[in-house]
């Protein structure tokens, strides 16, 4: 009997340790690539445009060789495909983009930059593009600062220009209100 | 006239330093309360959302709810920008029901239960511009405490799709279906 109660106890101790892992809502700790918020204007509630991605850091890794390699379809951040929102319809090269919803990916390359603006949303990384669902297609000169940065960066100029910025490489991707 | 070179080699570097100034493009360094999303369903394969929500975490660093979150004071739910969450279908939170869309989410903390006010003003720093005119709904939830204290304000919901929110030892779940 002695061996069966000792038993019972540590499968009852098991099963306590059980369900209170089960009855606690676990929690997230904070992204190593942490979300941000890039807008057009940056201040005031009057939005034209908002860009939400996560913010890779270099650590030391090389851009378009360990990081956002060129030739290749690039989330353009972290985590999933940044998202980008236009409050009103905007002039993109020579398209007119609808205000909605749409997902921002790029093509880095050493002197010049893809931008795609794709209908495709809430989707992990570049996992939902679809050539079909592609609504403008842009290539932009590449540049490269005096400062290195390490956190991948997007901020809008006064003008409403999105930059791009990470390491030494900038990116400048012009947007029009209409 | 060497007083008058000085003055233009002075005025010269100053006008080089303004305008290295103007040509770079500013880049934001990471956020302190840094933004984080939540979504349902939370599986990152799954595309086809229901809710989804936007908000800044800010951390205990040593303080206190009583001090970061009163009771009793409308509070920004997070930090930086108001909590920012979008309905993908229409939604009863609550028992309330709210249409699809993208609302402004803000909190009124309690011992024992919060007031989740959901309003219809966008992309508003903090609470400061709220406007209860544009109020969408309010409802109530339960508000419990855990044994586990959590460093940042964190956000997450279950397979069922309630929203839980936790910060400290606080725990607040929001029935949504």
């Amino acid at each position: 009997m002695k061996k069966s109660t000792l038993f019972s106890t540590i499968a009852f101790a098991f099963m306590l340790l059980l369900s209170s892992n089960v009855n606690a809502q676990k929690f997230p700790g904070l992204d190593v690539s942490p979300l941000d918020l890039a807008a057009y204007p940056s201040r005031g509630a009057d939005k034209v445009i908002k860009v939400f991605y996560s913010r890779p850091q270099l650590k030391g890794r090389t851009i378009g060789t360990d990081l956002a390699p060129y030739g290749k379809l690039w989330r353009t951040g972290a985590n999933d495909a940044t998202e980008i929102i236009f409050l009103s319809d905007v002039k993109f090269g020579s398209k007119v983009i609808k205000a909605g919803t749409y997902s921002l990916f790029t093509i880095p390359n050493e002197k010049e930059w893809t931008i795609i603006i794709s209908s495709d949303t809430n989707n992990w990384s570049t996992s939902g593009y679809k050539e079909s669902n592609e609504v403008a297609r842009v290539t932009v000169p590449a540049t490269k600062g005096d400062e290195s940065i390490e956190a991948f960066a997007i901020a809008f100029d006064e003008k409403g220009t999105m930059h791009l910025g990470w390491g030494t490489t900038r990116v400048a991707v012009p947007f029009t209100k209409l | 006239m060497k007083k008058s070179t000085l003055i233009t080699t002075i005025a010269f570097a100053f006008a080089i330093l303004l305008t290295t100034n103007v040509n770079a493009q500013k880049f934001p360094g990471l956020d302190k309360s840094p933004m984080d999303a939540a979504s349902f369903p939370s599986d990152y394969k799954v595309s086809d959302k229901a809710v989804k929500i936007v908000y800044g975490r800010p951390q205990l660093n040593g303080r206190s709810l009583t001090e970061l979150a009163p009771n009793g004071k409308q509070w920004r739910f997070g930090a930086n920008e108001a909590a920012e969450i979008t309905f993908y279908k229409d939604m009863t939170v609550a028992g309330k029901k709210i249409k699809a869309g993208t609302y402004t989410l803000s909190a009124i903390p309690g011992e024992t239960e919060w007031t989740l006010i959901f309003s219809s003003d966008l992309n508003v720093w903090g609470s400061y511009f709220y406007n209860e005119a544009n109020d969408v709904a309010r409802v109530t939830v339960k508000a419990s405490m855990s044994d586990e204290s959590l460093e940042a304000f964190s956000i997450v919901f279950d397979e069922k799709g309630n929203m839980h929110l936790g910060w400290d030892k606080v725990r607040v779940e929001v029935p949504m279906m």
